[in-house]
């Protein structure tokens, strides 16, 4: 399975355990199956290749339901009636001015499976709960339009609630590395200069260049060094509907994380005590909760594997300690020492994050006073250094907001919150930091090649 | 022409333009319109002030900042020009009296000026070089010092 396995185009794990089409796909395909057997409780079974009895992991179905959410698909999409072309067959650039101005190019979210029917119905959404944000330059939806949907409610969105269907060239996505894209482009307009708005057309585009001429600039590379190579490939048989797939091309990352919960299923038989574990760890991850740091260090020990973190949890360790600043002690210093607090934030904005450390390491009142400015100057370091540990979004910042009301709390009302976020996130190699610095890598990629190709032409990704 | 009275009482007329170079001097004599009344200014005091005119007085004819310059000037932060850093080379206890007349005035190119001077003399500094150059004592205890010092470990060469 691992070797067909769709995944996110932008972000390279499996959009889900199993998604909801690859249920239609299982079944043509005779090797998974789909069991209902309880209301609440979906059971996904893998039958065993010598013979013996089905291995069953359930999951449950209401999380489930939700993770669908969570997908969108970029592709063409035409309305109610069937688009059936594929895409592959376009190898004469005389072709692509159409294809590639497509009006009808958009990203889709809120998927919902409808079971049964033919594979090309299987991306039916109802219409009260899909979205479809137009591709096309002229017609195209900001980001923030997603962010009013869901305040809105997703069917009066834009007036545009589609019965859509699924069309040969289409790339699947989770909606947070979508998000998270969107917010390549607006780090990119803010610290570089004017960026061109990430639309489903303009991204469609860029892959599908990319993937079409099998440029080696569609190798990813992240911002931890590893090489992500995405690749179109065909599934020919048994099912007669041409399907593309995209695969990692390194066997390496390809087990460390597009395997990721193949892993993790796999385990259920090979790790008896660990079922547990992995159960829980698929049903949070489905949920969009994120997955506990101890369970995700335990699966990434044993099974080398990496699971699919939403990467707009932004986590901080509440177990920080530090010198206690509850009590104002007395001014220390009677010339700078008097000077007030917004002074000291204002000479603070000309330092260092490093600096105001050290500023406030001078003396208790120091400490007191700048810890506001410790976190001004760690906010300005993420902004220059780790732009990935911002949220961008709406669903990020509300995700933010939330994470340092709870640091406050827990930190009795001490202003530290994004020094501790930036702290925590710096010294931790693995969980949430290092799974959207992944994603933003990525991401930060596809807006790369978007642009080269803006500069240098598409033909020229076929020279090579 | 405008009248200014300091704290201790000393009236100082200068030009409008150069007193209006303070945002909270123009917002008052907006409010008051044409007045022979000196605008008191009881949080400067009058050395302080004369050092704040000649100031303003040559920069009377700066054009306005623009809205995006202060994030802009923050990446420059030695960037000061010649005639401000002649200006500004004072003792600290003016340089401090300076700024919180900035802040008080309303004047934010001046309050750069010395927020950057003293940024400036903080960088590259440890805390102890920190505490001798602003005569700070320091009050922590030797085990709270080893864990600030550990616990900061993490942002050292980033």
């Amino acid at each position: 399975m691992g070797g067909n396995d769709e995944i996110c185009a932008i972000c390279g794990l499996t959009p889900a355990v199993i998604t909801a089409f690859k249920q239609d796909f299982f079944h043509s395909h005779k090797k998974w199956r789909f069991q209902e057997h309880e209301p609440e409780t979906v059971a996904l079974a893998e039958p065993s290749i010598e013979g013996g009895p089905p291995t069953w992991c359930p999951i449950d179905v209401q999380a489930y339901r939700a993770f669908h959410n969570n997908l969108a698909v970029v592709g063409h999409f035409n309305g109610t009636s069937s688009y059936d072309d594929d895409y592959s067959k376009h190898t004469d650039p005389a072709d692509w001015p159409d294809l590639l101005k497509s009006e009808a190019v958009s990203l889709i979210c809120r998927l919902e499976h409808r079971a049964g029917g033919p594979l090309e119905h299987a991306f039916a959404s109802k219409k009260h709960q899909a979205l479809r944000v137009p591709g096309g330059e002229a017609d195209t939806s900001s980001l923030d339009s997603l962010d009013d949907a869901n305040e809105r409610g997703w069917p009066s969105a834009q007036g545009h609630a589609w019965e859509v269907q699924f069309s040969d060239g289409a790339l699947m996505v989770h909606v947070p590395c979508w998000e998270l894209l969107q917010g390549v482009v607006q780090w990119r307009t803010q610290s570089v200069g004017p960026t061109p708005a990430m639309t489903p057309l303009r991204y469609w585009r860029t892959e599908f260049l990319a993937g079409l001429a099998k440029a080696k600039e569609r190798q990813r590379r992240d911002t931890a060094g590893f090489y992500y190579g995405l690749r179109a490939r065909q599934v020919q048989d048994p099912s007669p509907d041409r399907w593309r797939h995209f695969d990692i091309v390194e066997e390496f990352v390809k087990h460390g994380f597009c395997d990721a919960f193949i892993f993790l299923h796999e385990a259920t038989a090979h790790y008896g005590d660990f079922e547990p574990h992995v159960a829980a760890a698929i049903n949070d991850s489905i949920d969009g909760k994120g997955i506990d740091s101890a369970r995700r260090e335990e699966v990434w020990e044993r099974l080398s594997a990496w699971v699919w973190q939403p990467p707009y949890l932004f986590e901080v360790e509440h177990g920080f300690t530090c010198v206690n600043h509850t009590s104002l002690p007395a001014v220390s210093s009677l010339s700078f020492g008097r000077l007030p607090t917004e002074i000291l934030l204002a000479i603070s904005s000309f330092l260092d994050l490093t600096e105001v450390i050290a500023l406030a390491a001078t003396c208790r009142a120091m400490a007191w006073q700048c810890a506001q400015s410790l976190d001004e100057a760690a906010q300005r370091k993420m902004n220059e250094s780790y732009p990935w540990m911002l949220p961008y979004t709406k669903r990020e910042r509300d995700a933010w907001e939330r994470s340092l009301v709870q640091t406050k709390e827990a930190r009795k009302n001490s202003h530290f919150s994004c020094f501790v976020y930036l702290k925590n996130s710096i010294r931790t190699t693995t969980g949430f930091a290092r799974n959207r610095k992944r994603i933003w890598g990525l991401a930060k990629s596809v807006v790369d090649m978007s642009l080269r190709i803006d500069a240098e032409g598409e033909h020229n990704l076929f020279r090579e | 022409m405008v009248v200014l009275e300091t704290s201790d009482s000393e009236r100082f007329t200068v030009d409008k333009d150069v007193a209006e170079r303070s945002v909270l001097i123009k917002q008052m004599l907006d409010d008051l319109g044409d007045t022979d009344n000196p605008i008191p200014l009881p949080n400067v005091t009058s050395n302080v002030l004369k050092k704040v005119l000649e100031y303003c007085g040559h920069h009377r004819n700066d054009p306005a900042p623009p809205a995006d310059e202060a994030e802009e000037s923050r990446k420059r932060t030695t960037d000061i020009s010649e005639w401000d850093q002649k200006f500004i080379s004072v003792d600290q206890e003016m340089l401090f009296e300076i700024i919180l007349a900035a802040n008080y005035l309303d004047i934010k190119p001046l309050l750069d000026v010395g927020c950057k001077t003293v940024a400036n003399m903080i960088k590259g500094k440890t805390p102890e070089e920190i505490r001798r150059l602003f005569n700070i004592q320091n009050d922590f205890t030797p085990e709270e010092e080893a864990q600030i010092r550990k616990e900061n470990e993490w942002a050292e060469d980033r």
